[in-house]
């Protein structure tokens, strides 16, 4: 470990243990992030930021308050992704050099279906995609994803509930969303 | 879990599975990064000894299948990739394979070090075209002569157009073959499930040869104390890249820690992160008449590599291929970062009418134009009411943003504020959240200085109070540079 660095010593754990504690977590981190951002420089600046953040704080990290360290580090990302479409969102007002060129991950998907699903979770507000992103792909439960977002676990579901009649509107399912209407979202909890 | 549950599960998971992760720093690191080098793109590289030019003295026959695409898809979008195809850089493949009376056929493949396009076709036992995106793909991947996959080519995009589809797959740049085989397979077209496998072998000789990595060797410290080191440039039949490293001078880096300790508690970074990674540099490639060339660097997709800490990091810089005929300049434009800059303004708002407010100090001007009710700007604001909205003008010398204010949220507390942009503060005391805003650019005023709109809006202030102040104490700062590198072109064979 480097002897003069600016940054401090975590109270509990030291480099290694912080390192094998976030490393698992690194792929999913990064996905999560860009799902949420769409770009893949802004989505590795918002890991970064937040592996900052979480070694700057890793001393308040308890597990005996019942949160992973796995939702605990993705709080950190989700609200560093959320701060980066945010500042995103204001220099694209001002600019209008930005490059507006199709993201080629979005051709990948084939099936209409599958594109219709990630253009409507494109367009959504970055708080309905975040509570989508990390129920639908990270399989957090309801309660998790409202500690993670710090909201009621009711706010949670209205917006899953809402993302998910955007999606089947953007689908076009005119039954889907009679379904959607009867059943509410289901949960993984 | 619905059938809608499973498809937005699904759909996730194949968009993310397809990101390949970036190099991150851990923050206890050192240097513990070392700088992988790509053969093409490393400086001191062996240069490639073919050239652009020398291609274009010849008339090679363009692909019809490529040109026709190319005039339909490319109309002035893409010009790189038909340069490409005109100087006869694509390859005529013609595999196909049919099952379920589908046959599925790519017909031309151009690849060089940037990215391979590959082209498809989807046709029925009646010779007719099938849209291509009715095939739903299983699989693409490249791999080498020993089995190997391009890992740069895990990332690949489509473009669909009525008879033709377009595979793009980006930077085979890490192999050091040039014999390589496109796998791409399809296990369902329209409703049909099916197999549709097809190995493609290409090579990257021809397009390997007509690219070059030239070293440029330049080391410019700005007078902000980045040190920018450009390395080389890769010229290639698609596109050009400038590969270049930046690093902060030791000056800088104590400048950096004495900003992030004034910016304390004002950023939304942990204690005391000092941001040396938080600043981005802009760039332009020009010729002798002052024409500028197009942009790639986002088409491109070039990851930026941590080569340790302090900034300290491997970049690039894509544009389109530079032409024979001409002579290239890269020039550096500007270097962008937030740093500690205070405005602040106090005013009477049921005055403003009688008495306009304007601030002149420092340099620095702010207008306050009006205090209305309006709607909210923020959608996560109450819609049920109206919101009491400042709408100010500033004008700033090289500043060009000003947060309005990041959306914060509290642990445990279930509480969302607003934090690290302005401060509305009353007579009182009181501090009013800042829960909506927006930010434009006007342009410059006849001192130079950039003229700024800015609308703060809080749902907080429920009445106006008697006075108003309101404060920001950072601000992104563009500094304005000139520093002009003569691009190295690639010299004809003799």
């Amino acid at each position: 470990m480097k002897q003069n660095h600016h940054f401090p010593i975590p109270k509990e754990g030291g480099s290694v243990d912080f390192e094998t504690l976030v490393q698992p977590h690194l792929t999913s981190a990064f996905r999560v992030a860009y799902l949420i951002v769409h770009d893949y420089h802004l989505a590795q600046d918002a890991v970064q930021e937040a592996l900052w953040e979480a070694y700057q704080s890793l001393y308040r990290y308890d597990e005996r308050k019942g949160t992973s360290f796995r939702a605990w580090f993705m709080k950190i990302v989700t609200h560093r992704a959320l701060n980066v479409v945010r500042r995103k969102k204001n220099t694209e007002e001002y600019m209008d050099s930005i490059d507006p060129g199709q993201n080629p991950l979005e051709s990948i998907l084939q099936r209409e279906k599958e594109q219709q699903i990630w253009q409507a979770i494109q367009l959504m507000t970055p708080k309905h995609r975040s509570a989508v992103i990390l129920y639908y792909y990270e399989e957090f439960s309801v309660a998790e994803i409202a500690k993670i977002l710090g909201v009621f676990e009711g706010t949670v579901k209205s917006r899953l509930h809402k993302a998910r009649k955007l999606i089947a509107e953007n689908m076009q399912i005119k039954q889907e969303k009679q379904v959607i209407t009867e059943m509410g979202v289901i949960m993984h909890d | 879990m619905t059938n809608l549950d499973k498809q937005i599960t699904q759909t996730l998971k194949k968009v993310a599975g397809e990101l390949e992760q970036p190099n991150f720093v851990m923050p206890y690191q050192v240097v513990a990064y070392k700088r992988k080098r790509s053969r093409l793109l490393g400086v001191g590289a062996v240069v490639l000894p073919v050239s652009i030019s020398c291609a274009l003295l010849l008339t090679i026959s363009v692909s019809p299948t490529f040109a026709a695409y190319v005039k339909s898809l490319f109309n002035g979008s893409d010009k790189e990739l038909q340069y490409a195809v005109q100087e006869g850089f694509s390859q005529k493949v013609n595999a196909s394979v049919t099952d379920q009376g589908y046959t599925l056929e790519i017909e031309e493949i151009l690849a060089d070090p940037m990215r391979i396009v590959a082209v498809y076709s989807i046709k029925d036992q009646q010779k007719n075209f099938i849209h291509p995106d009715k095939l739903q793909i299983s699989n693409v991947e490249v791999i080498d002569s020993k089995g190997n996959i391009i890992k740069e080519t895990r990332i690949y995009g489509l473009q669909n157009r009525e008879n033709y589809g377009y595979l793009t797959l980006k930077k085979p740049g890490e192999t050091e073959e040039q014999q390589l085989v496109l796998q791409f397979e399809g296990n369902q077209i329209d409703s049909v499930k099916g197999n549709w496998a097809l190995k493609v072998p290409f090579d990257l000789e021809k397009t390997t040869k007509a690219s070059q990595v030239l070293p440029i060797d330049k080391t410019y410290t700005t007078p902000q104390g980045l040190q920018i080191k450009l390395n080389s440039i890769m010229h290639s039949p698609t596109a050009a890249l400038v590969d270049y490293e930046t690093k902060w001078t030791e000056e800088a880096k104590k400048r950096l820690v004495e900003e992030s300790k004034q910016m304390k508690g004002k950023v939304d970074s942990a204690d005391p992160y000092v941001r040396y990674d938080d600043f981005k540099l802009n760039f332009h490639v020009e010729n002798e008449n002052g024409e500028e060339v197009n942009d790639l660097t986002r088409a491109l997709d070039t990851p930026r590599k941590a080569l340790g800490e302090y900034g300290h990091s491997n970049r690039q810089y894509g544009f389109a291929p530079l032409s024979p005929d001409h002579q290239y300049t890269l020039v550096l434009d500007s270097l962008v970062k937030t740093e500690p800059y205070e405005l602040g303004v106090s005013f009477e708002p049921k005055q403003l009418a009688d008495k306009p407010v304007r601030v002149d100090k420092d340099g620095k001007t702010i207008e306050i134009k009006s205090v209305t009710l309006d709607e909210p700007l923020n959608e996560a604001s109450p819609k049920t009411e109206k919101h009491v909205t400042i709408l100010l003008e500033a004008y700033v010398k090289d500043i060009s943003y000003i947060n309005i204010g990041d959306t914060i949220l509290i642990d445990d507390a279930h509480k969302i504020t607003n934090r690290f942009g302005w401060t509305i503060k009353d007579e009182a005391g009181k501090v009013y959240d800042v829960t909506g805003g927006d930010f434009k650019m006007i342009g410059k005023d006849e001192q130079g200085r950039n003229h700024i709109r800015m609308k703060l809006q809080s749902s907080d202030m429920k009445e106006l109070p008697q006075k108003l102040s309101l404060t920001s104490e950072l601000a992104e700062k563009s500094y304005e540079l000139d520093w002009k590198v003569p691009l190295p072109m690639p010299k004809e064979d003799k």
